[in-house]
């Protein structure tokens, strides 16, 4: 084991770019990839890392300091930068246990379909990186891989099932047979649906009908990465009391940032393919002729129009609470977008957008304080991972638009709470999560037992 | 010239690009030159017109397009695979 743990600490003073590329070539071969294809998806990885590097260099180096210039400005003390969920997924597989994420994944959900606690196999491997992200996040705050390795695993049984909860409704939305979302972002549902409740309430809510396709067709521009990146980065020139000719600067560059995101991103994606579909296969071999549902990645639900709407229709809110809620440090930039509050919403509401758009309204405060929470612990990780070096400007980076903010905050608190000696605020918040989790089982019991497409068949995953 | 089809989905970085790298294999294991981009939904209205298909894993949504849109969930579950390949064939053709 002392041989092991040298070479992996030798490799990881390499930096991620080469560290992880290494340890993917070594899984590849061992799911019987040929050496050639796995080479390059590994030096793509490397490539991926690399570019990503830059950009966010690029984004803190532009918005660094217009961003310290509109604090002396204005006197808001929004010293965390938003950078958004994608590189929070380059800093998690930078992480030194990404890959354990593949192998927690793998062998949670065969146990699971094993033991028959599950019908779902999941094959989205890419949303792997929120293991490496918690397992991080909660080392950092608890100094405990026991915790982490503990929280990674219950993550991943919640993944399953509620994939297997909101499956007929997915179906109903989607006219997808066979097929749910494993995303975490559905773990939002826990406390979506007590403000579900509450919004319901609201005299006339139901009789409210809005067609979200009209207004996606006339708002959706403001949807698209530049134009909305043109927009904040303008309001941040503003806000910092540039002149005309820097405001439409940072306006082109910020523009410039948010659309380079998603290209480098991307390349970490085309990298993993075909370690995911080995991996499928691997799976899919343990359970010759069974049955499975499908878990794949949230966009399979893209195609409801209240998500996009909703989404826009939320960012003048956004920049609102930026600036109205006491204590918040975020200066919003990366993750404007709230897909990942949205899209559980709409999954509740049927895609109702005026529900929709309400309780996402509500619940807006959790992700700034959630966000502001994270602030410097993200930016600990970052630096310590070696993804991302912070100029002198900026304070800390952050992610708005976590995809899961209460159920991270509570898996790497709790557990530090207990550590600290504290009682009864750990148990009265894991009393609370246990009743939140039990409104849920009984809500989609329900839902499911109406529902006309639960007694569908099994469709069958083949193995190819 | 290569027909040139979008495979959308919510960021155009990761469902997009699991789904294009299958089409662009199982295309080229059938000798057919296609040039197939990932691309995010928001910016599919401005893309879709320079385009000659839409193979989406999607589907049900209300918005409209200039060209054909395939379901293509097949490319992530493999359920239907052939056959949903073959519909993008013809509609290549």
């Amino acid at each position: 084991m002392g041989g092991v743990a040298h070479i992996l600490h030798t490799l990881t003073n390499y930096g991620p770019a080469v560290f992880l590329p290494i340890i993917m070539l070594a899984i590849g071969l061992v799911l019987r990839m040929k050496f050639l294809q796995a080479a390059s998806s590994a030096i793509l990885l490397g490539v991926a890392f690399a570019a990503v590097s830059l950009v966010i260099g690029y984004i803190l180096g532009v918005i660094g300091p217009v961003g310290n210039q509109m604090i002396s400005n204005t006197g808001l003390h929004l010293s965390a930068l938003d950078i958004g969920w994608t590189p929070a997924a380059a800093i998690s597989w930078a992480w030194k246990f990404a890959a354990l994420g593949f192998v927690i994944e793998i062998v949670v959900n065969i146990v699971m379909l094993w033991a028959k606690w599950t019908d779902i196999l999941n094959v989205d491997m890419w949303n792997v990186w929120h293991l490496s992200w918690m397992g991080a996040l909660i080392t950092m705050v608890t100094g405990s891989y026991v915790i982490a390795l503990i929280a990674d695993i219950v993550w991943v049984a919640m993944q399953l099932k509620i994939g297997q909860y909101i499956r007929p409704r997915v179906q109903e939305m989607t006219d997808l047979p066979g097929v749910t979302s494993t995303h975490p972002m559905f773990f939002n549902l826990l406390w979506l649906y007590p403000v579900y409740l509450l919004v319901n309430r609201i005299p006339g809510i139901n009789k409210i009908k809005i067609s979200p396709q009209s207004l996606r067709d006339r708002l959706g521009i403001f949807g698209e990465n530049h134009v909305l990146g043109f927009i904040i980065g303008c309001l941040i020139g503003i806000a910092a009391g540039d002149n005309v000719a820097v405001v439409l600067q940072t306006g082109i560059e910020a523009a410039a940032a948010l659309t380079l995101f998603p290209m480098v991103s991307s390349l970490f994606m085309r990298a993993l393919v075909p370690i995911s579909e080995a991996a499928t296969e691997f799976m899919k071999a343990r359970f010759p002729g069974r049955m499975f549902y499908v878990g794949l990645d949230w966009p399979i639900l893209a195609g409801v129009s209240t998500i996009w709407t909703v989404s826009i229709l939320l960012i003048p809110f956004v920049l609102l609470a930026t600036v109205v809620l006491p204590g918040n440090m975020v200066l919003p930039f990366g993750s404007v977008m709230f897909i990942g509050g949205v899209v559980p919403g709409a999954v509740l509401t049927r895609g109702d957008m005026v529900k929709t758009w309400i309780m996402s309204i509500i619940m807006l405060p959790l992700y700034f304080y959630a966000a502001t929470w994270l602030a410097p612990l993200m930016t600990r990780i970052a630096v310590s991972t070696g993804v991302v070096k912070i100029p002198p400007h900026v304070h800390f980076i952050t992610w708005l638009n976590q995809d899961t903010p209460g159920v991270t905050w509570f898996m790497a608190q709790v557990p530090k709470m207990f550590e600290n000696g504290r009682i009864i605020l750990p148990v009265v918040l894991s009393l609370l999560a246990i009743g939140l989790g039990w409104l849920q089982v009984r809500y989609w019991h329900n839902e499911n037992k109406k529902s006309t497409t639960s007694t569908d068949e099994l469709k069958v995953a083949e193995a190819e | 010239m290569p027909k040139k089809i979008l495979v959308p989905c919510g960021s155009g970085v990761a469902t997009s690009n699991m789904a294009a790298e299958k089409l662009r294999k199982v295309l080229r294991d059938r000798g057919i030159d296609a040039q197939i981009q990932a691309v995010d939904f928001r910016s599919l209205a401005s893309l879709a017109s320079q385009a000659d298909l839409i193979v989406s894993v999607a589907p049900h949504g209300e918005a409209k397009y200039p060209i054909r849109v395939i379901n293509g969930i097949a490319l992530l579950t493999g359920v239907g695979l052939e056959q949903c390949i073959n519909e993008i064939v013809d509609a290549l053709h």
